[in-house]
């Protein structure tokens, strides 16, 4: 006899399921949890509550045993994650470990992935600048990909209201390229940062180098003090949690948020295998979720869907959502899902010194750095490559110890400040193309310990990346010599596909179902209660840090589902 | 915030224990990083030494953890071969030596051209110098402050 435990179900039943804790589902989840409805968030790693579950945040330098250094055997069994500049004794517990993450690399991919609540909002840059009109209008001028189903206008006021709760420090620069926003107090450019920012004018009509856009609060709003948030305290090791809040991360932010209002369950250790889709309704009803600990799958039930797992984990589990409707993966009619992935280029390196300003250095730390907008490509197309690169810019200058001799001689030497010439460093940031053959797919025998079909990848760099690198360390050197540096080397540093961590993709925004995945409010077109709002939806990559980005499509689309649940229409 | 007062309450005891050296080792080891960067007592200057901060620990936690095998057998190796140089040099075992004897001895072993000798001595000064700069008494000496931080980009550079 079959025992139907109602109640049980009841329980499992939720208007909105958020897939993922991070950046994105932070934000979805907040949004819903806000407005009244009852909201689940899922979390494949476990638990991290704000300051209670950051070990490493308050330790001094000396406390850490090997003084950031992670043992060589945890290096040599987690190449991937230790391939992430992050990885080292203060944040390395943040990172899932590569055999929690067997995947396929059809060619080098490193999938850099967390593994708690928050996920990479904890270990993020966290440099937050807006795309502009030029960058969403990118694939249809150019011809690649397809057109973007939303321009700048459309996504400007929730730019805007992200903004204000998540706290951007920045400076208003007035360029089209890079809109300003409602910004705190920006931080301070060095005194050869802004020798670089007068040369760069004086020499270059169509270049800028400003002050970064970052998610610190460098001077709090009410609203950031509502979150329990504080003013950044440059302490400048904000992968470890920051326990002021100075710098935004879910878990201080959106996601203690959601749960305040008493609308919100969050379930970590929850790995989501699949999408339920029911044929006779003709939507997604739920998920099906493993316990990561348990190892036992529960089914979860919804109106309404929001995929925010990071961009390759959303592609993985809409491809692992098999139904008699979508055999290919939910929402996959035209068999683009997991392709057209793409990422960001930031193999090229440029280094130099300044003998000016010799009389002059620096005091304490910065967050941040110096940041140059796109300048290629922006109005009309000018180079033979398609599109452009932004890029970091900061100098530096550093007492340089003399370690020589032995016994007190050792010790007075480690004694001396010996002051060299500035330093300065750039690294670039480039947009790579969208394309067919760069995609991930279910692979067809091997199984990850849940039993779940491994991500096989396949995503390279080609010949406009080529280019592009080539112009960067043109441009630059140029720009580097106009600035009266020397010593100039351009280098590269061999980061394969993945290791930017700026992977976007798979699931794109369109106009149109025959050549798209999601609509202009990040819907499937053919699964209209199924939102993807984090780097899968990603038409094109431009050469912005997304997440603002991702925070803004997010809020947008929660906004609209809401609106539409709110009519019965979802 | 204030800091809290574990954070501020270290010291050499209260790191880890080290692991793969014996008790004589690991007090030889102990004597071989103070007779590299010693205690001194300049008036005005006075300052303690890497063993006495207990950078010795340090130093095996990086040879442990963080070096290759080859350079950790060498480093191991020589490690036991020390009193044999300080008796064939000073027929003493370095023990016995005087503080600048000891200091002496290690300037000594740095400028014998073995590859062994020349292994050993690397690691030992890389890990001692990295575990000396990063302590709590030259970090804070140096200005070191851990909350709260600024940012200022030009100020005038004072030579000491």
């Amino acid at each position: 006899m079959t025992y139907l435990n109602i109640n049980s179900v009841k329980k499992r039943k939720f208007d909105a399921i958020v897939v993922g804790s991070g950046m994105s589902g932070g934000w979805a989840a907040k949004e819903f949890a806000d407005k009244g409805f009852k909201t689940l968030i899922l979390e494949r790693g476990k638990k991290a509550e704000h300051i209670i579950d950051y070990p490493t945040t308050n330790l001094q330098p000396w406390e850490l045993e090997h003084r950031g250094r992670m043992p060589d055997k945890v290096r040599e069994e987690n190449p991937i994650a230790a391939s992430c500049y992050n990885f080292h004794e203060g944040a390395a517990h943040f990172f899932m470990k590569d055999t929690e993450q067997p995947y396929v690399q059809e060619s080098p991919f490193q999938w850099i992935r967390p593994n708690q609540v928050g996920g990479k909002s904890l270990l993020w840059a966290r440099q937050t600048q807006r795309w502009s009109k030029y960058d969403f209008e990118g694939p249809a001028r150019d011809g690649f990909a397809v057109e973007w189903p939303i321009g700048y206008d459309d996504i400007a006021p929730w730019y805007d209201y992200v903004e204000n709760f998540v706290g951007i420090s920045g400076n208003k620069d007035g360029l089209d390229s890079l809109p300003d926003g409602d910004f705190l107090p920006p931080h301070e450019q060095n005194c050869v940062e802004k020798h670089f920012t007068d040369s760069v004018n004086k020499n270059f009509d169509d270049r800028h180098i400003i002050i970064g856009r970052c998610a610190h609060i460098t001077e709090p709003r009410q609203i950031h003090y509502d979150q329990g948030r504080a003013k950044c305290q440059h302490r400048t090791i904000c992968e470890r949690g920051c326990p002021f809040g100075g710098y935004f991360a879910a878990n201080s932010s959106t996601i203690p948020w959601a749960l305040k209002t008493g609308n919100a369950t969050l379930m970590p250790n929850s790995v989501v295998h699949s999408l339920i889709y029911d044929d006779k309704k003709q939507r997604a009803v739920g998920v099906r979720v493993i316990d990561s600990e348990s190892m036992e799958m529960t089914e979860y039930f919804a109106d309404v869907i929001f995929m925010n797992a990071s961009a390759l984990a959303t592609n993985h589990i809409l491809l692992n959502s098999k139904s008699n409707r979508f055999p290919e993966g939910l929402g996959n009619d035209n068999g683009l899902m997991g392709k057209y992935v793409a990422f960001h280029n930031y193999r090229a390196v440029i280094n130099a010194e300044y003998e000016g300003f010799m009389d002059k250095k620096t005091a304490g730390k910065r967050p941040n750095s110096s940041y140059v907008p796109r300048f290629r490509n922006v109005y009309k197309q000018e180079t033979d490559f398609l599109r452009g690169y932004a890029a970091g810019f900061q100098a530096s200058r550093n007492s340089q110890s003399n370690y020589d001799g032995v016994g007190e001689d050792l010790k007075n030497n480690l004694a001396q400040e010996n002051w060299g010439p500035w330093r300065v460093g750039s690294h670039m940031m480039g947009e790579t193309i969208p394309k067919e053959e760069s995609y991930v797919r279910l692979d067809q025998g091997l199984v990850d310990k849940y039993g779940i079909p491994q991500l096989s990848i396949n995503v390279k760099y080609d010949d406009n990346d080529e280019k592009m690198i080539q112009d960067f360390k043109e441009q630059f050197t140029e720009m580097y010599e106009k600035a009266g540096f020397t010593n100039i080397k351009a280098s590269e540093n061999g980061r394969v596909p993945g290791n930017d961590i700026h992977e976007m993709g798979g699931v794109r925004m369109g106009k149109d179902p025959k050549t798209s995945l999601l609509n202009e409010w990040n819907q499937l077109h053919s699964c209209k209660n199924v939102f993807v709002t984090d780097g899968a939806c990603m038409t094109s990559t431009s050469t912005q840090n997304p997440s603002l980005t991702y925070m803004a499509l997010t809020a947008r689309a929660a906004d609209y589902a809401m609106k539409e649940m709110k009519k019965g229409n979802l | 915030m204030s800091i809290p007062t574990w954070a501020n309450a270290w010291t050499p005891e209260s790191l880890p224990e080290v692991k793969n050296i014996s008790t004589e080792n690991a007090k030889l080891l102990n004597m071989l990083v103070e007779a590299l960067i010693p205690q001194t007592d300049t008036p005005g200057a006075a300052a303690p030494g890497a063993g006495e901060m207990g950078v010795d620990k340090f130093v095996m936690a990086m040879v442990n953890d963080c070096t290759p095998d080859n350079q950790r057998n060498t480093f191991m190796t020589q490690l036991s071969l020390v009193d044999k140089f300080s008796e064939e040099k000073y027929s003493e075992p370095f023990a016995e030596l005087s503080a600048e004897k000891k200091t002496e001895c290690i300037s000594m072993i740095s400028t014998t051209e073995t590859p062994e000798w020349e292994s050993f001595f690397g690691t030992l000064k890389r890990y001692t110098v990295q575990g000396y700069q990063s302590s709590e008494y030259v970090m804070y000496k140096n200005g070191f402050q851990f909350a709260p931080g600024f940012y200022n980009g030009c100020v005038d550079l004072v030579e000491s």
